[in-house]
């Protein structure tokens, strides 16, 4: 992030200042907040830690460079702030079991298209379909919310927010080859998260392609078959985050 | 350009990450096969629909008015 240097033309005039920053910065409050939610994951840490990242940049206003990224930096704080202050806060959540992703596996199989689309009966049915009939905004945020920390925040600085390889790299400080291999993963794990969210909300059927999604619902621990597994079931792998989607019954 | 090499630029594609030749040679391989294109097409959609439900969500009035006084206070 490009700074200015603590003797190198700090904004004297306050009123200016201020007025600069409710121009400048004030307006991406909507989006620091919609990216904190997803960091944080609920309510009262995201205003907090959106709080924090304004007092701050609030405070170093004077190092900031006009004219440079001012919504880079803005996010290069709120990434450190959350990863200093509040991710020790935050109770992870539950290391899924998932395959993991083979990154020699180049082919596609395994994403969520190709769970949509392989062997599966009601295979005329458009994905695109599927995609905006039977997945809400509720299971998206929540597929986001259950992604480990580290892929997490590439997955939303770049699809949330679009930011590029080079800003993300310059805001989580790795190298741009990290941020690629995490986005590659992170990116493998929603879709799997995505998938058996619907298994076990009964929207969608596990598909002999994939053993993957029999194993993970038949390791519920009272045997059920994923026929029998619900919306609301407490058959996932591992166990589930309470917020989200109210609990409804099984729709079969 | 193959499949499976088009699959490998996938990420790079839809995020904007490659050079100019890399980009014309997926459009063309697009062009020319269905099946990428309609995967390559789902997995556009599915980054859109994670933009936008995220987006989605509201910001508390409580939290601008204590900006506010952030403001007021340094």
């Amino acid at each position: 992030m490009a700074r200015r240097g603590s003797n190198g033309g700090a904004m004297t005039d306050v009123v200016a200042a201020r007025q600069l920053f409710e121009k400048e910065a004030v307006p991406h409050l909507q989006e620091l907040y919609a990216s904190a939610m997803r960091l944080a994951r609920n309510r009262e840490s995201a205003e907090d830690l959106v709080s924090e990242v304004y007092a701050r940049a609030w405070k170093s206003f004077a190092q900031f460079q006009p004219g440079t990224n001012l919504r880079a930096w803005l996010y290069k704080i709120l990434t450190n702030t959350y990863i200093n202050h509040y991710r020790h806060k935050q109770r992870q959540p539950p290391i899924l079991e998932l395959d993991k992703p083979d990154d020699s596996e180049t082919g596609g199989g395994g994403t969520l298209y190709d769970r949509i689309t392989t062997g599966r009966e009601d295979k005329a049915e458009n994905p695109e379909h599927v995609l905006s009939n039977h997945f809400l905004d509720e299971d998206l945020k929540k597929a986001i919310d259950g992604l480990p920390e580290e892929f997490r925040m590439a997955v939303v600085l770049c699809d949330i927010q679009n930011f590029s390889y080079q800003d993300i790299a310059e805001m989580l400080e790795i190298p741009i080859g990290t941020v690629r291999s995490r986005l590659w993963r992170g990116r493998r794990l929603l879709q799997q998260i995505l998938w058996k969210q619907a298994i076990e909300a009964g929207v969608v059927h596990p598909s002999s392609a994939f053993p993957d999604d029999h194993l993970s619902s038949a390791s519920a621990k009272d045997g059920q078959t994923p026929q029998n597994i619900g919306r609301g079931g407490n058959h996932a792998p591992g166990k589930k985050e309470s917020h989200g989607k109210p609990q409804e019954n099984p729709s079969r | 350009m193959n499949c499976e090499e088009s699959f490998e630029k996938l990420y790079g594609f839809l995020d904007k990450d490659i050079d100019g030749l890399t980009l014309t040679q997926i459009e063309i391989h697009l062009k020319d096969c269905r099946p990428c294109w309609d995967r390559f097409e789902f997995e556009k959609r599915l980054k859109e629909r994670f933009r936008k439900s995220c987006h989605k969500e509201v910001c508390p009035e409580t939290l601008l008015k204590k900006i506010k006084d952030i403001l007021e206070k340094y």
